[in-house]
C-alpha cells in the first residue's frame, strides 16, 4: 500500500479511520460492492510498519494522552493508539464474545440499557470476525456458538487444566487472536509476554493479516490526515474538511464512515453541528484490576501463550441487579515466587468489572478552536466498585477447586484500555446517536462505527464485538437494508 | 570518692576537666557520626542501579554462584531496559538513594501494605527476570551446580526463549 498525497473531487465512500472498525467495514463493503467504487480513507496517523514498531517498542509516534485532555472528579487515562492499523498495533489479541445475557442488561437485571440488537442478530458476525482473524479457541466456549474457532486453544498451564477438570462449565481457555499454530499470514504464538507489539507478529493486526482492503485499486489511503469536521447540507453529509501536513482540504463523499475512536468520533460531529442529547455522552469502560492467586504445590505459567483462561464464574446471575459482572484472566506471564522450589505457585489473573455508563461521563469540545477533545470522567459507580470491594471472596470462590494459599488484589488499575460509549446505539433518537445499524439518526449518509456504539460496558473485551458490527452495518448498507 | 570529700581546687580542676573533654569529645563525635553521615547518604547517592539489582539477587537467591560479570550484565541490561520501558513506575531510580535498606524486610515492615507489597513486587521482578535469563528451569530448577547465564531475557532481541512455555498438549 503507498499512501496518496492527494485527494480531490468526489468519493463515493469516506471512511475516518484506518483500525478495526475501518478494516473490517471496508473489507465487506468492497466485497458487497463489486462496481466501481471511489473510496478513501483519512488516517490521522503516519504510516509505522512492524519494524519500525518493534524496533521503537511502540505502536505509534505519541501516546494517547497526548491527544486530549482531562477534566472531571477521576483522573484516567484513556488509551489508543493513533496511526494507520491504530488500536490493533497495540491490542493485547484477547476476542471473548459479547453473551446474549451481556444485551439484555435492562430487561434481566433492571439496570442500564438493552442493546438495540440480539444476540443472535450479532452472532453470524462474531464467527465471520472469529474466521478473519484466525482465533484461537475452546471447543466448548462458555457462549452459543454457531461454529466452532478456526483454530485450536492454546495448551494451559497446570494449574488451568486443574481448574478446567473441576470448573469445566466457566472456566477455559481464552479465546485470542495469537495464533496456536502457524497460518497463511502469522506464525504461531511462542509465549514471548509481550503481547502489545509481538516481536514475531503471531497475533493478527490490520498490517500483517489485512491490508488487502488498503491493496484494493477502489481505495485510496492518505496519511497523516486529520479530519477536523464533515461539511453538511441540507440534513445530509457532503464530505469532510481535514488537515493534511498543516493544510486544511476538502473532499466531497456520497456516505462518510466516521471509525476514528471514542475520544475522536463525537468531537468531530460536535464540530459539524450535530446535536443529540447523547452525542459525547455515557463515555465509559471497565474497572480493571489484577490480583496474584498463591498457590501451595500446584505450578502454574506452562501455558503456550500469555492469555491462559477466562473464569466465568463470577460472570452472570441476580446479582447483576447491585453489582457488576467479572470476568477473570489467567496470565501465563509474571512475577515468580521467590521461595526455593515454590518459584511457579502463583498464578497472576486480570479482572474486569462492568460498569453502567453515566450521562455525566462525557467528551466535549474544548473552547479554543484547534485544542484538545476533553474527556470529563467523575469516576466509578458504586456498582462496579461494590464488586471491586468484594474481590478477595470472589476470587477465593472461583479458584475454590485449586490449593490457595493467600489472594492479593491489587488497586484499581488508572486504565482498562477500552473507551466505551460517546455515540451510543439504541431505538430512541432522544437517548441515542446512532441507530440499530450505527447510522445516525438524523443524517441518513453519516455511520459511526467503534465502541461509542456501545450501550453497556461490557465486561470483555471489545474488539470482538465492534469487529462484527462493522461487518453487519456494510453488509446492511450494502443490501440497502437501511 | 565523691566530690564532696575532694579538695575544693581539685573538685573544680576535675569538673572544668570533665566538661572540656566532654564537649570536646562531643564536637568531636559529632563531626565523625555527622562526617560518616555525609558520606553514607553521599554513597547512598552514588550507588547504582545495578548494585541494587545484584543485591536483590543476592538476597533472594543465596546458592546461586554465577560469574560477577554475568551479574554485572543482567544488572546492567535491567536497569536500562527499566528505565527505557517503564519510566512512570521505574524503582530504580528512586531506589538508587536507598536502595541498600528498601529491600530489607525491617523497612518493608514499616510501610503502607501497598508499598511494601509494590517493593517486594519489583524484587520479584527482578529474580523473575535474573531466572529467566539463565537456564535455571531447563536444568530442572533444583540446584545451581550446572546453571549458565546464557544472556539478558529479552523477547524483542531474542523471541520464543521463554523458559516455562510449553507447546504440546497432554493428549
Amino acid at each position: 500500500m503507498t499512501p496518496v498525497e492527494h485527494a480531490d473531487g468526489s468519493y463515493d465512500v469516506i471512511v475516518v479511520g484506518s483500525s478495526f472498525s475501518a478494516t473490517f467495514f471496508l473489507h465487506r463493503y468492497l466485497e458487497r460492492n463489486p462496481g466501481r467504487q471511489r473510496i478513501l480513507v483519512l488516517e490521522k496517523g503516519p504510516f509505522r510498519d512492524s519494524g519500525w514498531q518493534i524496533e521503537h517498542q511502540r505502536p505509534a509516534d505519541h501516546p494517547a494522552h497526548v491527544y486530549y485532555e482531562k477534566a472531571g472528579a477521576h483522573s484516567f487515562n484513556w488509551v489508543f493508539s493513533v496511526g494507520f492499523g491504530g488500536g490493533s498495533n497495540c491490542w493485547v489479541g484477547n476476542t471473548p464474545r459479547f453473551t446474549p445475557n451481556d444485551m439484555r442488561l435492562k430487561s434481566l437485571y433492571g439496570v442500564g440499557r438493552d442493546w438495540p440488537i440480539s444476540y443472535e442478530e450479532i452472532e453470524p458476525y462474531f464467527t465471520q470476525t472469529e474466521a478473519i482473524m484466525e482465533i484461537s479457541g475452546p471447543s466448548r466456549p462458555y457462549w452459543p456458538q454457531s461454529k466452532p474457532y478456526p483454530l485450536p486453544a492454546h495448551k494451559v498451564s497446570d494449574a488451568d487444566r486443574l481448574m478446567m477438570q473441576a470448573s469445566p462449565e466457566f472456566h477455559m481457555e481464552a479465546p485470542t487472536a495469537r495464533a496456536s499454530r502457524d497460518t497463511a499470514t502469522r506464525p504461531a504464538c511462542c509465549a514471548n509476554g509481550v503481547c502489545s507489539i509481538c516481536p514475531i507478529g503471531a497475533k493478527f493486526t490490520v498490517l500483517n493479516s489485512m491490508m488487502a482492503p488498503y491493496e484494493d485499486p477502489r481505495v485510496s489511503v492518505m496519511v497523516n490526515a486529520e479530519v477536523h469536521s464533515i461539511d453538511m447540507a441540507g440534513g445530509q453529509a457532503r464530505g469532510v474538511t481535514f488537515l493534511h501536513n498543516g493544510r486544511e482540504k476538502r473532499v466531497q463523499g456520497d456516505l462518510v464512515v466516521l471509525a476514528a475512536n471514542s475520544i475522536f468520533n463525537p468531537v468531530i460531529m460536535m464540530r459539524s453541528g450535530l446535536e443529540s442529547p447523547a452525542l459525547g455522552r455515557y463515555l465509559h469502560c471497565q474497572l480493571a484490576f489484577t490480583a496474584e492467586i498463591l498457590l501451595d504445590g500446584v505450578d502454574h505459567f506452562n501455558g503456550s501463550s500469555l492469555l491462559g483462561c477466562h473464569n466465568f464464574s463470577q460472570y452472570d446471575g441476580a446479582f447483576r441487579s447491585e453489582r457488576g459482572s467479572m470476568v477473570i484472566e489467567t496470565h501465563n506471564m509474571g512475577r515468580l515466587r521467590v521461595e526455593e522450589g515454590r518459584w511457579r505457585q502463583v498464578m497472576p489473573v486480570f479482572m474486569k468489572v462492568e460498569e453502567i455508563p453515566q450521562l455525566e461521563n462525557r467528551v466535549v469540545l474544548p473552547e479554543e478552536s484547534g485544542g484538545k477533545p476533553i474527556a470529563e470522567f467523575s469516576g466509578f459507580t458504586p456498582y462496579a466498585r461494590k464488586t471491586y470491594d468484594m474481590a478477595h471472596d470472589l476470587l477465593a470462590q472461583a479458584f475454590a477447586p485449586l490449593p490457595v494459599e493467600g489472594i492479593e488484589v491489587a488497586p484499581i488499575l488508572g486504565s482498562s484500555t477500552h473507551v466505551h460509549g460517546t455515540t451510543v446505539m439504541g431505538d430512541d433518537p432522544t437517548d441515542s446517536v446512532l441507530d440499530r445499524d450505527l447510522i445516525d439518526h438524523r443524517v441518513r449518509n453519516l455511520v459511526v462505527l467503534g465502541a461509542g456504539a456501545f450501550p453497556n460496558g461490557a465486561q470483555v473485551n471489545p474488539t470482538l464485538m465492534l469487529s462484527s458490527l462493522a461487518l453487519r452495518t456494510a453488509d446492511r448498507l450494502s443490501a440497502s437494508q437501511v | 570518692m565523691s566530690n564532696k570529700n575532694r579538695p575544693t581546687g581539685a573538685a573544680e580542676d576535675s569538673r572544668k576537666g570533665t566538661s572540656s573533654t566532654s564537649r570536646r569529645a562531643f564536637l568531636g563525635g559529632g563531626l565523625f557520626v555527622g562526617a560518616l553521615v555525609f558520606l553514607g547518604g553521599f554513597s547512598w547517592f552514588q550507588r547504582k542501579p545495578e548494585d541494587i539489582v545484584i543485591s536483590a539477587i543476592r538476597r533472594n537467591l543465596p546458592e546461586q554462584s554465577l560469574p560477577e560479570r554475568d551479574l554485572q550484565d543482567f544488572a546492567t541490561n535491567f536497569a536500562a531496559k527499566n528505565k527505557q520501558m517503564r519510566k512512570n513506575e521505574m524503582a530504580v531510580n528512586g531506589l538508587r538513594t536507598i536502595g541498600p535498606i528498601v529491600f530489607s524486610e525491617t523497612f518493608q515492615s514499616l510501610l503502607p501494605t501497598h508499598r511494601a507489597q509494590l517493593l517486594a513486587k519489583f524484587e520479584r521482578e527482578i529474580v523473575t527476570s535474573f531466572l529467566f535469563s539463565t537456564d535455571f528451569f531447563q536444568q530442572g530448577a533444583q540446584g545451581w551446580e550446572n546453571v549458565s547465564y546464557v544472556g539478558y531475557y529479552d523477547p524483542y532481541e531474542h523471541p520464543c526463549g521463554n523458559p516455562l512455555a510449553e507447546f504440546s498438549r497432554p493428549a
